[in-house]
């Protein structure tokens, strides 16, 4: 789902050892080391260029660093992981209680060569390395990268990691619960304002209040405060309008969930019957695109047309859309024990209708993502 | 808001809007440019300037927009995602074309095509956030090399106009409010992260759409970073990065506060950086090298003994622009940036003292003939939570 982007994610930032022990990350990096030994790789550089509060896309870096946040991450088949700072140093202490990770060093305009630098304390002078986040830099960030790698066998690993992350293991789940639990406690906020007579805008602020408070690091929320189409928050007027259509996405250690509410309660639950037609058909190896046409089938033409334009749903994770799309014309099948965000914005002449579902893929079929209500929370 | 002040201000932007797009138009006269393409990203970021935005006052919310602006005839705003359509209409003050995000480069290249402008001079401002792939791609949808225009729009964005500094007063003013709620709200016992987002709650109520804020606290701050669940302890120093956003506009105060009375120490290193923030407002006069208000604000710094604590990893920069239009001016050094009149910024020369810890005292200044004035009217000083 699109959202409007902050610039800063600036909700608590803790690392929640309880959720994501250490033990945690180091079977994850078991687990890339294997792919890497196949894949005949000495070491994996990953890179995410994100510097003051401009989060790209950190979901490789947080995978195995357990932190969302700009910086470089060297893994080489022994050892523990390096993470090398963007930053000039000020950043360290606070850095040090977010991760597991324990050798951090300072990389600032260097860091590409502290991270060659790193490689080569572990005897890996001109190896071949792969790479993840590179694409994703600036154009002169990619040939300062180069340079500092010059003489290595360089091979992307970008399309190996996303695979690896597909799939959730067990402690990837209790997260997206935990986020879901905040984002459905942020939505009955939302709808108890709207009931108790606020407007279309007070419910969104409810929602944030409750989510933020709730422990949540970053917050998006689409009301329709302006017609039946969801927006993001805006100094408009407070005006009330008959129904409330909201949706509430909260991210906790990294992890994204989402929870909608429309009311009062649409006539005919369009909604409710396109995503039941979407679960009946979804498993493991399910073609993608028959479960789109699924949903679409119980839908009248205009709301096909909303639903299409909001879109269907999305794998989810450490990303809030992990890249595949709930679509009709998509040529993929569903990935055993990923977590699928479905979601079905119902709109014509008659009704406005909005729901979602977190699912889990299985072999036999879906099963719901339970809520993970957080201790001390 | 009420309505009348509604209208009063679309009547502010709609004419700050066509200024900047007359200004833009001058620039491209001058290199026979027929069209100008000012891409924005949706990956909205505090320093990185947003060519799209600023030439529409539109904020977007899909990842890519554009305006094209012809050299005659009518600019259009190419958004995305489509279903964010009515509310550009309503506050974009020009054609919209709303489109799925995987359609947005076919559909500038249609828009040109429609205005038979694809064989003609073009120009493309990226700004700070376009990404790789959109950048590559500008050469195959526009069917030649564009020139680049980022500095043209960053000229003239770093100079304040009339909607901006609307925005950035109104921007001032609940940062400022921000601040006093900080004071009134937070307590001993209070984890950080509840204390920010009661502040962060409070400034969206007053008009806030977005906020870069940092907010912690310790009984010896290494520097300031995002809210954790440590509780607030007597004796701690809550640092504060408070940065509203209003349209886009971001104002940012730099606030440090102790929880009980201060000590004789705190005050006494809390008031060499107030010394240093005034001598940098002093010296930051139209024409003057960022470079000379550097020194200007580390020198009082450096005399009471402090020199390496005026660079990294001490400190990471005196002030820097916040408006997404230009990340112009910059204080630190290796940049050449000059000061210019209604330049605005925050000046702050946060840094870590060895025997206090970090401290920040900041405030947003616009650039008059007399030096650089407060936005927020005050010089910060050291709060103190009772």
């Amino acid at each position: 789902m699109i959202s409007m982007e902050p610039v800063l994610k600036r909700g608590l930032a803790e690392w929640d050892q309880a959720l994501l022990p250490r033990d945690e990350f180091e079977a994850r990096v078991r687990v890339v080391r294997a792919e890497l030994e196949r894949q005949g790789l000495e070491a994996l550089a990953i890179v995410n260029y994100s510097v003051l509060g401009n989060l790209g896309d950190y979901s490789s870096f947080a995978y195995l660093a357990g932190m969302q946040s700009g910086g470089a991450l060297v893994v080489s088949l022994e050892g523990d992981p390096t993470m090398i700072s963007f930053g000039g140093g000020r950043e360290m202490a606070f850095i040090r209680t977010q991760t597991w990770i324990e050798d951090i060093r300072v990389g600032g305009a260097n860091a590409f060569a502290v991270m060659r630098d790193v490689l080569g304390e572990r005897g890996i002078k001109v190896g071949k390395i792969g790479t993840v986040g590179v694409d994703g830099m600036p154009a002169a960030r990619i040939q300062d990268f180069d340079k500092a790698f010059n003489g290595c066998d360089l091979k992307a690993f970008d399309s190996s990691f996303s695979q690896i992350k597909l799939s959730k293991r067990p402690r990837e789940i209790l997260a997206i619960g935990a986020a879901l639990n905040i984002a459905r406690n942020a939505a009955a906020a939302g709808l108890e304002t709207f009931t108790k007579g606020g407007s279309n805008l007070d419910a969104m602020l409810a929602a944030e209040e409750a989510a933020r408070v709730g422990r949540a690091r970053d917050v998006r929320i689409l009301a329709n405060t302006g017609g039946d189409q969801l927006r993001p928050f805006e100094n408009s007027p407070h005006d009330r309008h008959s129904s409330l259509l909201l949706w509430v996405a909260v991210q906790y250690q990294g992890y994204w969930a989402e929870a909608v509410v429309t009311s009062p309660e649409a006539k005919g639950n369009p909604a409710d019957a396109a995503l039941d037609a979407m679960k009946g058909k979804a498993s493991a190896g399910a073609k993608i695109s028959e479960i789109a046409k699924a949903a679409l089938a119980k839908l009248r033409p205009d709301a096909r047309e909303t639903a299409l334009s909001y879109g269907l749903g999305n794998m989810i994770g450490l990303s809030l859309d992990e890249g595949v799309e709930i679509h009709p014309d998509s040529d993929q099948v569903l990935v055993d024990g990923t977590v699928l965000s479905l979601r079905v914005f119902a709109k014509d002449a008659e009704v406005a209708d909005f729901q979602t579902s977190l699912l889990e893929v299985t072999a036999d079929g879906v099963k719901p993502v339970q809520p993970v209500a957080l201790s001390g929370a | 808001m009420t309505t009348k002040s509604l209208e009063s201000d679309e009547i502010i932007r709609n004419q700050s809007i066509e200024r900047r797009q007359a200004a833009i138009r001058e620039e491209m006269a001058k290199q026979d440019i027929d069209a100008l393409i000012a891409y924005g990203s949706g990956a909205h970021s505090f320093t990185g300037m947003n060519p799209a935005w600023y030439l529409s006052a539109f904020k977007q919310l899909g990842p890519h927009s554009a305006v094209v602006l012809p050299m005659v005839g009518d600019p259009i705003l190419v958004i995305t995602p489509e279903w964010d359509r009515q509310r550009c209409v309503e506050r974009a003050g020009m054609e919209v074309a709303a489109v799925a995000p995987d359609h947005f480069l076919e559909t500038i290249g249609s828009e040109l095509e429609r205005r038979q402008l694809k064989s003609k001079k073009l120009a493309v401002s990226g700004g700070h956030q376009q990404p790789q792939a959109i950048a590559d791609a500008w050469s195959g949808v526009l069917g030649q090399d564009p020139v680049w225009f980022d500095k043209q729009i960053s000229d003239l964005a770093k100079i304040r106009d009339e909607w901006s500094l609307t925005c950035a007063r109104r921007a001032a003013a609940i940062a400022k409010k921000g601040y006093q709620r900080v004071l009134e709200f937070a307590r001993p016992g209070m984890p950080e992260y509840i204390v920010a987002a009661d502040l962060e709650m409070y400034m969206r109520r007053l008009g806030a759409e977005d906020n870069f804020q940092l907010l912690s606290a310790s009984q010896h701050n290494a520097a300031g970073h995002f809210p954790t669940s440590r509780l607030l302890a007597q004796g701690d120093v809550l640092l504060g990065e408070i940065t509203p956003a209003v349209e886009g506009e971001f104002l940012q105060i730099c606030r440090s506060t102790v929880i009980g009375p201060p000590s004789d120490l705190q005050k006494e290193k809390f008031a060499l950086l107030q010394t240093a923030l005034r001598a940098g407002m002093k010296a930051a006069m139209p024409g003057v090298p960022v470079i000379d208000v550097v020194e200007a604000i580390n020198k009082p710094i450096a005399d009471a003994g402090y020199e390496r604590y005026t660079k990294p990893p001490y400190m990471r920069t005196r002030g820097h622009s916040m408006a997404l239009g230009s990340m112009e001016p910059e204080l630190m050094p290796g940049h050449d940036h000059v000061f210019q009149k209604n330049m605005v910024f925050v000046m702050h020369p946060n840094q870590y003292i060895p025997e206090t810890g970090y401290l920040m005292c900041g405030e947003p200044v616009i650039i008059t003939n007399s030096g650089a004035e407060p936005l927020t009217g005050e010089v910060a000083g050291l709060g103190s939570i009772q």
